[in-house]
């Protein structure tokens, strides 16, 4: 990484580990675990489009192991990467793709988000009858995803810089 | 939004919507017990007619009344299952993610046991 990009590159991470604290703040009840608003995937996002996938990457990673240690516990670090990764790996391909805006994106990242945490707790748990949580998670996803991608293409129309 | 997107959220849509009308198909099967798992492993079986009170080791605890389980107790820091909804139906689950235990409702046709108590 170019040392501007690193200088960023730790400050985008601090912003994701505090969004990952404001949304504990925030309960959500659905009666299912895992209904999350994703406000950290805002940084993802960004970084992606404006540094590039392997930095979305390694920010997702520590991000999502530094907030566990933080605030959750080592499981939530497994499911959290689980989502994390799934989201992101979907979300480079759409991007590469082309013919998808930040929005589309988004949701993409938000739906395998929430799939990529249920599959682990599916495995975790040797349960198939989880499979019926796929329908909420996927649609809450969805909701979550284009929230993110609308705030997105917002903050970067305000962002002025590149690398 | 372009047009991708708009196919992408149809996508979604439609798979989400299949699996809902696939779950309102297999809850219409009678509930017949509640099965408890920790960890994948089957911990018992009780049937939803007899009211009773379980406790799942030290972590968790539910109860069965009138033919509906809740979980009233765990250990766990978020306490999604005490405060989920309670289940009835075949199928309908409650999790303890972080106690590795899961409540589900099997239909009597499933249950390989009358009641086995731990």
């Amino acid at each position: 990484m170019r040392k501007k990009a690193v200088a960023y590159f730790g400050m985008f991470l601090a912003l994701a580990l505090i969004l990952s604290y404001v949304e504990s703040l925030v309960p959500i009840s659905l009666g299912i675990p895992g209904v999350k608003l994703g406000l950290a995937n805002l940084i993802t996002v960004i970084v992606l489009y404006r540094i590039g996938a392997r930095e979305a990457f390694l920010l997702s990673l520590l991000r999502v192991t530094i907030a566990g240690f933080l605030f959750g516990n080592l499981f939530a670090i497994l499911y959290s990467m689980a989502g994390a990764c799934a989201s992101l790996a979907v979300m480079v391909l759409l991007k590469r793709i082309g013919t998808f805006s930040i929005i589309g994106v988004s949701i993409a990242g938000g739906v395998f988000h929430n799939i990529g945490q249920l599959v682990v707790a599916m495995l975790v748990l040797q349960s198939v009858s989880l499979v019926y949580y796929f329908a909420v998670l996927m649609i809450a996803g969805l909701v979550t995803g284009f929230l993110i991608g609308v705030l997105s293409l917002e903050t970067m129309k305000r962002l002025r810089f590149q690398f | 939004m372009k047009k991708s997107d708009w196919m992408l959220v149809a996508v979604i849509l439609t798979v989400s919507l299949l699996l809902i009308g696939y779950g309102f198909f297999a809850a219409g099967q009678d509930a017949g017990s509640v099965v408890v798992t920790m960890g994948g492993e089957v911990k018992g079986t009780y049937l939803l007619s007899s009211d009773q009170e379980i406790a799942i080791d030290d972590t968790n605890h539910f109860v069965i009344r009138d033919g509906v389980v809740k979980m009233d107790f765990a250990t766990c820091p978020d306490q999604y299952c005490v405060h989920s909804k309670a289940i009835s139906k075949n199928k309908e689950t409650i999790i303890c993610l972080p106690n590795q235990v899961v409540l589900e409702i099997r239909s009597e046709k499933e249950s390989a046991y009358d009641a086995v108590v731990d």
